[in-house]
């Protein structure tokens, strides 16, 4: 009995042995994935899809990683898919900026013509 | 011996090959300290992308050591890409910050033309305002020479208009030729007409009550006319002259004394409104 339970430690300790890599990465998963939902609620679809394309391709990629044991590389994949998907976000509310300063430009423009057409009597 | 110094040399080269191929640099480093580079020198950067630029400085420094350290050269790869994407996002908030300084100064640019557009409006408005104003003052400032003028003659408002009354004293007795006195009124009124080119005056002959009344009708009809006769002589058009003869109907006073029917014996000049008719026949 006192054997078994040696051996079985033993076997235990192996098996942390072989896992001496880093542990498994579910928490860049995670952050990864919240990162990605965070994104897909702007109009990243319409600005950045390329960008959000890639840290999706990418999460799964992790995901694979990590359930075949890859740990180090599903924790680099997914650090990188939530840094692709901040980027997709960040550059969709850039050019959400970019095209609300152009529409009051023009609108401003427009009001200055409009003014200028109706001279002081 | 000769193989075993052959392969010794060929064992160095080896090892000296596999100490060189190993870059100084790698380009993902490159890259990701050019992109670092750029995002520090954006003048918004400190400001709108701090943690960014921290984040992306740590990362590349971590990068860096790995290459130096001549770790797996898949991990430089990784930190190096780390770097990168931290700058991307900083340039990114860069950007957008731009973006939403020049909508703030769109909106301010807005709400100057708005402003100045409703600054005009108000100063036309003010203007027309004046501009009627000093109209009115102007046909105020009109009207008061009228009055004026109408005063100089003598002339009295009356619910007929302004009346002038040539009392009986410019006639000769019991005749419809004027004295010469007369002449100074006459020419006045022909003067006011001139200036007045749309008045017409309607010239009514009054009687006392002495003598029959068709000889009062006669004698005020000729007066009238006389006086009629004595515009025209100034000038004044017959057009815009109406003679009435009132004969004894419209005394004055009563004709009970020389005084009151002195002031019946008269010839009343009414004049129209400027536009050429009278209040009432």
């Amino acid at each position: 009995m006192q054997r078994s339970i040696i051996l079985s430690l033993a076997v235990a300790a192996a098996l942390v042995g072989c896992a001496s890599e880093p542990e498994r990465p579910t928490a860049e998963l995670t952050r990864a994935r919240t990162l990605i939902d965070q994104a897909e609620k702007g109009n990243t679809q319409q600005f950045a899809a390329g960008e959000l394309e890639q840290a999706r391709g990418k999460l799964a990629q992790a995901e694979r990683a990590s359930k075949d044991g890859r740990a180090a590389e599903s924790e680099r994949l997914a650090m990188q898919a939530g840094l692709d998907a901040e980027y997709a976000a960040a550059k969709t509310r850039h050019l959400e900026a970019q095209k609300d300063a152009e529409a009051l430009d023009r609108g401003t423009e427009e009001l200055r013509e409009e003014a200028s057409k109706s001279p002081t009597q | 011996m000769n193989r075993m110094k052959q392969l010794g040399a060929v064992m160095a080269l080896a090892a000296l090959a596999a100490c060189a191929t190993t870059p100084t640099v790698s380009p993902e480093v490159n890259e990701a300290k050019a992109k670092v580079d750029t995002l520090a020198q954006q003048p918004l950067a400190a400001q709108a992308a701090n943690e960014d630029l921290v984040a992306a400085r740590s990362a590349l420094s971590q990068a860096q050591q790995a290459q130096t350290k001549r770790e797996d050269p898949e991990i430089v790869a990784h930190l190096a890409y780390l770097a990168s994407r931290h700058a991307d996002i900083g340039l990114e908030r860069v950007q957008e910050a731009e973006a939403r300084a020049r909508i703030n100064k769109a909106e301010a640019q807005r709400n100057a033309v708005v402003l100045e557009a409703r600054a005009a409006e108000a100063k036309s408005a003010h203007a027309e305002a004046q501009a009627a104003s000093e109209s009115a003052v102007q046909a105020h400032a009109e009207l008061e020479d009228l009055q004026r003028q109408y005063d100089a003659l003598a002339a009295k408002q009356t619910d007929r208009g302004m009346v002038l009354t040539l009392g009986d004293v410019l006639f000769d007795t019991a005749q419809a030729t004027l004295k010469a006195g007369a002449a100074t009124t006459m020419e006045r009124i022909a003067a006011f007409l001139k200036e007045h080119a749309g008045t017409r005056v309607r010239i009514e002959g009054h009687t006392d009550s002495v003598g029959s009344e068709a000889y009062n009708e006669d004698l005020s009809r000729r007066r009238a006319q006389a006086v009629a006769d004595s515009l025209t002589g100034f000038g004044v058009s017959s057009d815009r002259i109406d003679v009435v003869p009132r004969g004894e109907g419209f005394p004055v006073v009563g004709n009970d004394t020389a005084a009151g029917r002195q002031q019946n014996r008269r010839v009343e000049v009414v004049f129209s409104n400027p536009e050429g008719s009278f209040a009432s026949n």
